[in-house]
């Protein structure tokens, strides 16, 4: 094997293995193919290191199951419940309540204001079954007179909220509050009547008045 | 010191060969298992390079065959087990030749190796687009092919361990140690993990129900790494690196004590694969702390591949070799470290189903197995097609655009993971979920996926310079290869080359 010069110079060495290590001395007999083996000491670092790591594990295990010292699946799910509930007690506290009364809501519904709101939430979460301009698509018709699960506005909340899963109507309850779900009604009823391009045929039934 | 010791008389006597034993190497089957390796790179890559546009562009999805679903398990197995699997039997069939001084025990098996393993790879290859799958990760094959896996494998283990009871070495060095306990793991972990009942020809049921399937697949899927990517290559790196440093290996002691304490520590880890399922707690807590304690034992590995280059620094100017094996150790030392950091369960609350695993698995595969790969392939090439490599231009070319390449791969996957994870759990002062939609939390993250098709491309296009390299460098060979022929004295003591096992040692 040829030796460049280097700083760590590999003097021969024939000697047993030794118990203690050695510093940059090739082992005696450990020559395969060419290649030889200091037996140097393993850095020590790295030894305390995998040191520390076998102590850590057995203390985890036992700070989760004996001394309670980590929180489990169960423990933490029910923390971060605690928190998010007390998030939502705090918001609905500093924020007046929104009103899922019938007559509140159709008065809600007539407030442009409002349905500009709707029209942004509609972009996002309804555009892609109901059509841009609300003329159906994979879903039905929403301009028009007829309705499947009725056209009043308390009707429109209650379908946005529990959804229909039979027809693909995904429920919004958990992804809404009352107050947008309020706002998409208003943007609903504001389009009433408008008969945009490409309107679906229409589904249900007309609804009276 | 100065002076080595004047032998002693018996020493003299035992060392003066009454006769010579001639034999020759098998560096053919070297030659075909390189010449698969690249050709399945090229081809997994590829197939790799699809789906990541696939992503960013539905479009890309052509037909039912075609579609990322089907064909992310083909790029897996090819990357896997035909591009890092034939590099695998490269390597040992190359060097455990040499350190055991015998020719591999029988010729015919390693050709039923070679032919086997590639026709089980043109089988995964056609059922994968087929859909014909386990739905296994990094076990979809269907029982028929793991049945031909398990017979190949046999054959393979058959061949090597014949050769290590004929070789003529009295000691077993380091890298073979990882052979052996890859070749035994990867067969226990293949037939645990693929008992199944069959139903058809292409269709079966694992034995195993519900979680108990999971948690055995996650001890083969996990041990896969272990004992397919990371075993083996570091074997590789035992011998493939000190010959190309021409520099003693850094600590014999290091390397038992990290060899034992990897494998026997790897194999509990799994379970940290299903953190937050419905794996009970205690068994995932398990996982987590051998993951952590398997730390420290990775990076045995790294110091004992890095000091070994102590002295020998200089040489990286002018190696593209030891380069390329420069960078792939200390990818490793970056996976291994992320790895237990991804199984403490807090970070795994966030990096879980997210790209930050695609991050981590390309720094370590794209990084550690690709380059080590490749620094083997530069290095065996002139040797084994006895030519000057083409182009150390070509190769030099190579080593940049593949550095750079997985670094723009992996970069925009860890944000693209760590943004994602965010989203998911951002929660407004309502205690509504900000991003409620999922799609919202996937077309934020689009572009990385398109700066990573760019990173892909680079490391793909590296690997066609390789190829490129290789076969012009073949072409410049020699036609007559004939394998080379070693002489080693003939001891009378018998076939282990002297009084046998460690008493050799002792003279």
């Amino acid at each position: 094997m040829s030796e460049h010069p280097n700083p760590h110079p590999a003097p021969e060495a024939d000697e047993p293995l030794p118990l203690e290590p050695t510093h940059d001395h090739p082992i005696a007999g450990h020559r395969y193919d060419g290649i030889r083996e200091y037996d140097n000491p393993m850095p020590r670092w790295w030894v305390m290191i995998f040191w520390a790591t076998i102590i850590w594990s057995p203390l985890y295990i036992l700070g989760e199951y004996v001394f309670d010292w980590i929180p489990t699946y169960s423990e933490r799910l029910a923390a971060q419940t605690e928190r998010l509930e007390a998030t939502r007690t705090a918001y609905t506290a500093a924020n007046p309540t929104f009103s899922t009364e019938p007559a509140a809501l159709a008065e809600y519904a007539t407030n442009p204001d409002h349905a500009a709101e709707g029209a942004a939430l509609y972009a996002t979460t309804c555009v892609a079954c109901h059509g841009d301009k609300g003329q159906g698509g994979i879903g039905p018709n929403l301009t028009d007179d007829y309705w499947i699960h009725g056209g009043t506005p308390e009707q429109v909340f209650a379908v946005i909220t529990k959804g229909v899963l039979d027809k693909g109507m995904p429920p919004q309850e958990a992804t809404l509050t009352d107050e947008q779900r309020g706002q998409l009604v208003a943007f609903i009823e504001s389009i009433h009547g408008s008969n945009p391009p490409g309107s679906k045929e229409p589904q249900g039934d007309k609804a009276e008045g | 010191m100065e002076t080595p010791a004047s032998p002693t008389p018996a020493q003299t006597a035992r060392r003066a060969p009454a006769q010579l034993d001639v034999f020759r190497y098998d560096d053919g089957i070297v030659r075909m298992f390189v010449i698969a390796t690249v050709t399945w790179g090229i081809v997994g890559m590829l197939v790799g390079l699809l789906i990541a546009v696939q992503m960013p562009f539905w479009k890309a999805n052509l037909g039912p065959y075609l579609t990322f679903g089907r064909l992310r398990p083909l790029h897996t197995n090819a990357v896997i087990f035909a591009f890092a699997g034939n590099a695998i039997f490269a390597a040992i069939y190359y060097s455990t030749q040499r350190l055991c001084k015998a020719r591999m025990f029988s010729d015919v098996m390693s050709r039923v190796h070679f032919w086997g393993w590639q026709a089980i790879i043109v089988a995964a290859a056609i059922t994968l687009p087929l859909g014909l799958t386990t739905s296994k990760e990094y076990a979809e094959l269907e029982w028929p092919i793991d049945l031909a896996i398990t017979v190949v494998w046999v054959v393979f283990a058959v061949n090597f361990f014949w050769t290590l009871y004929k070789r003529r070495e009295p000691h077993m060095y380091v890298a073979l140690w990882f052979y052996i306990a890859t070749i035994i793991t990867v067969a226990v972990l293949h037939v645990g993990n693929s008992l199944a009942i069959p139903a058809s020809l292409f269709k079966s049921y694992p034995v195993y129900a519900g979680v108990q399937d999971a948690l055995v697949q996650w001890w083969y899927g996990h041990n896969a790494v272990a004992f397919f990517l990371t075993t083996p290559f570091l074997g590789l790196m035992y011998y493939f690196l000190p010959k190309a440093a021409e520099r003693p290996v850094f600590s014999y002691r290091l390397s038992i004590i990290h060899f034992w304490s990897l494998v026997f520590i790897y194999i509990w880890a799994g379970p940290h694969h299903l953190n937050y399922t419905a794996l009970p707690e205690w068994a995932a807590t398990l996982g987590m702390v051998f993951s952590v304690m398997l730390w420290m034992p990775s990076w045995g590995g790294m110091i004992n591949g890095l000091f070994t280059l102590r002295g020998a620094w200089y040489k990286l100017r002018d190696s593209v070799v030891l380069r390329m094996f420069v960078i792939g150790i200390t990818f490793y030392g970056m996976a291994t470290f992320e790895g237990p950091l991804l199984s403490v369960k807090s970070v795994n609350a966030l990096s879980h189903y997210t790209d930050w695993t695609v991050a981590h698995v390309h720094a370590g595969a794209l990084g550690w197995n690709g380059f080590i790969i490749f620094g083997m392939i530069y290095w065996l090439v002139p040797r084994l097609w006895r030519t000057e490599l083409w182009s150390p231009r070509l190769a030099n070319w190579h080593f940049w655009l593949g550095t750079l390449g997985i670094l723009v791969y992996i970069i925009p996957m860890y944000v693209a993971g760590v943004t994602q994870g965010l989203m998911w759990r951002a929660f407004d002062d309502a205690g509504r979920l900000v991003y409620p939609d999922f799609m919202e939390t996937v077309t934020q993250i689009v572009p990385l996926y398109w700066v990573r098709v760019v990173g892909g491309s680079m490391y793909f296009t590296g690997v066609l310079l390789a190829a490129v390299n290789l076969t012009m460098s073949i072409r410049n060979a020699p036609k007559l290869l004939p394998d080379p022929a070693v002489a080693m004295p003939l001891s009378p003591a018998g076939r282990h080359g002297g009084d046998g096992g460690h008493a050799a040692l002792a003279d």
